[in-house]
């Protein structure tokens, strides 16, 4: 498998506070990599990063080996990217979301909507108001819709956050079967360590902005001797 | 800039604004209601400002001048009086002597004693004192009427008096025209003439008051536009649906072009409105000069109007979007395009105010830094004949629209979008 994702030594500062400080790390072709860590570790910015919103003080990242800042339409084109709080449009239905979307994007529109239907399990319930959907619903669509033109790289931020059990589960599930079918590389943040355990092949663990640790699941826990990723989390911050 | 990129966001811009019935009908009803409305308003309102007037007859007596064969009653001056203040609103009270405290009054008429003799006299003038209140509006009005009754008044008596003398004096009737001494001088006819110099008609000397009111029209298009976009840039970022759409191969330029097109098509929405709305105001003038509708309404003038009020809103919403897209909040965005509405507002009721191809080079040169001035001096030349100045001065907004709108797009970064502070 090959690199579809290389990191070398962000750094990002907001108005004197380090956001993302010295972070590196790579991802291969059909893996999934998890970011964990607590609310302002520097996951989300981390994200915004790669996928070329913001734009890094110090360091480099590469897509497919192209830079999201000097190839943007390139890097865009290769990425999937749904943003943590990401929301629907009220007023237009879940089909029109699909259509929309894929029309961005270009190429074969009609194909692409109806895969990105497939994906979001969401039947009947495309043709109603997005605004009427659940959460669950909500959350469904939009990850359909950065998912259904088979991006080469997924950035998925917090994709279950707020979410009961069971979508939580269906949207999992999603993710894990998705990334295998399609070869897709996806770079998932979460700060709930029983979803990365389940769902990603490596891990890194963020605080403050910096990386502490990282490895396939397996290898962190023989590491630091802990029996799941929490107590990880835990020895790695030094908490 | 990619054109089919931007095509598809105005699908999706208007597909929902399509369904956003209510910013829609704000657009459309706006400019309808407003513009009738105020003119409405004003005309009932100032109906229901009753002036409460006293006439005070202290003379209360009735002369005659043996001499001069008059006869002068101060009870004529409180009827005459009376009726022209009553038809006019006012509400008349009449006492013979003064009751004493009169401040409950707006305005207080005083027939002097003495009245009825000296009005018929030939060596001395009869007084009526005028007390009226300085802050009251209505009472000048009022005061207006009592100034034309007594002149009204006078006039008779003069005309009386010059007839009797000119009797004393042997003239025989036919050689003798009491115009002639009351009125010696006259002024008229009034020709009235347009900018150009050419014979106009009265209908003409109301054109440059229906572009006072069709420059006054723009304030009510720019701010539904305005609003519109600051909903769909801020709004769009604290509804969380931004982000997503910053992700995917359309650039900012495509996304906020996309944007500011829907709200200019809002904005010809209200700008047609506006249109239809004066098109009644004009309707209604029209009525009252005897039903010349199609001699008061110039089409040439309304599409003017329109193309104007599209570049006008064009305009604002190219000099607000750089501010607003790096603004936190709605309610902050809110305040900025409402600030730059305001500029607009400003120099759009001082056009309804002021003639602006009148005002000094020295004055007009630097208001012609504000592409807002050329907005009204569109209209304005237009309507003082001058016609190529009013295409300039629109060939002039059109570039500044252009250049504002491309400026406000270039320097717009995904990071400033998200991260504004």
């Amino acid at each position: 498998m090959g690199v579809a994702v290389e990191v070398r030594g962000l750094r990002k500062v907001f108005n004197g506070v380090v956001a993302v400080d010295d972070v590196s790390f790579e991802v291969f072709e059909g893996e999934v990599f998890g970011l964990i860590g607590p609310n302002g570790a520097g996951k989300t910015t981390t994200l915004r990063i790669i996928a070329g919103m913001v734009r890094p003080d110090l360091g480099e990242v590469r897509i497919m080996g192209f830079n999201p800042f000097r190839e943007e339409v390139r890097v865009k084109e290769l990425l999937g990217y749904l943003p943590e709080e990401a929301d629907v449009y009220s007023r237009l239905t879940g089909l029109e979301h699909l259509r929309f979307y894929a029309s961005l994007y270009g190429g074969s529109v009609d194909e692409t909507v109806r895969y990105g239907a497939e994906i979001s399990g969401l039947g009947g319930d495309l043709n109603k108001r997005a605004g009427e959907y659940s959460k669950g619903m909500k959350r469904r669509l939009l990850l359909s819709l950065v998912l259904m033109r088979r991006p080469r790289v997924a950035l998925l931020d917090e994709p279950t956050s707020g979410l009961d059990v069971y979508s939580s589960l269906r949207v999992r599930d999603l993710i894990k079967r998705y990334a295998r079918e399609n070869k897709t590389a996806v770079i998932l943040s979460s700060h709930n360590m029983l979803e990365v355990e389940y769902v990603c092949d490596r891990v890194a663990f963020m605080s403050r902005g910096r990386i502490v640790a990282a490895g396939t699941p397996v290898e962190l826990k023989e590491k630091y001797n802990a029996g799941n990723l929490e107590e990880v989390f835990v020895k790695a911050t030094g908490g | 800039m990619k054109f089919s990129t931007v095509r598809v966001i105005v699908w999706k811009e208007l597909l929902d604004l399509w369904r956003d019935k209510k910013t829609l009908a704000v657009a459309v009803l706006l400019p309808v209601v407003s513009m009738p409305l105020i003119g409405l308003a004003v005309l009932l309102l100032s109906t229901q400002q009753p002036v409460l007037v006293a006439i005070v007859d202290e003379d209360n007596t009735s002369y005659t001048n043996q001499v001069l064969g008059i006869t002068v009653s101060s009870r004529w001056v409180v009827g005459n009086l009376t009726e022209a203040l009553t038809r006019s609103g006012c509400r008349v009270d009449q006492y013979n002597n003064s009751p004493g405290n009169m401040t409950s009054y707006d305005i207080v008429v005083v027939i002097q004693k003495g009245f009825s003799e000296n009005a018929t006299s030939l060596v001395s003038q009869a007084r009526v004192e005028i007390i009226r209140k300085a802050n009251v509006q209505p009472a000048v009005n009022a005061e207006n009427t009592i100034m034309s009754v007594l002149s009204q008044f006078s006039s008779n008596i003069s005309r009386v008096k010059v007839e009797s003398l000119a009797g004393i004096a042997g003239l025989k009737p036919g050689s003798f025209d009491a115009n002639s001494v009351l009125q010696p001088v006259v002024v008229g006819p009034l020709i009235l003439v347009a900018p150009s110099g050419a014979p106009a008609t009265p209908i003409e000397e109301i054109r440059p008051y229906i572009a006072k009111i069709l420059i006054l029209g723009f304030i009510f298009v720019v701010s539904p536009a305005s609003m519109y976009v600051v909903d769909s840039i801020v709004g769009e970022r604290e509804r969380k649906t931004i982000e997503l759409l910053l992700a995917t191969p359309a650039s900012v330029a495509d996304i906020i072009s996309g944007k500011l097109i829907v709200a200019s098509v809002l904005g010809v929405i209200s700008s047609l409105s506006d249109v239809a709305s004066l098109m009644i105001y004009m309707y209604l003038i029209a009525l009252s000069l005897g039903g010349y509708f199609w001699l008061v309404v110039d089409l040439k003038l309304i599409l003017l109007h329109a193309v104007t009020a599209f570049f006008t809103i064009l305009t604002t919403i190219a000099i607000a979007t750089p501010f607003i897209t790096r603004t936190q909040g709605i309610r902050s965005a809110g305040n900025i395009a409402t600030l730059v509405n305001m500029i607009g507002v400003t120099l759009f009721f001082t056009g309804f105010m002021v003639d602006y191809p009148k005002l000094e080079p020295g004055v007009l040169y630097p208001l012609m830094l504000i592409p807002y001035t050329h907005s009204i001096l569109v209209i304005q030349d237009y309507v003082y004949g001058m016609a190529l100045n009013s295409i300039m001065h629109l060939a002039v907004l059109i570039v500044a629209s252009l250049i504002l709108l491309y400026i406000g797009v270039r320097g717009i970064s995904p990071e400033k979008i998200l991260l504004a502070r």
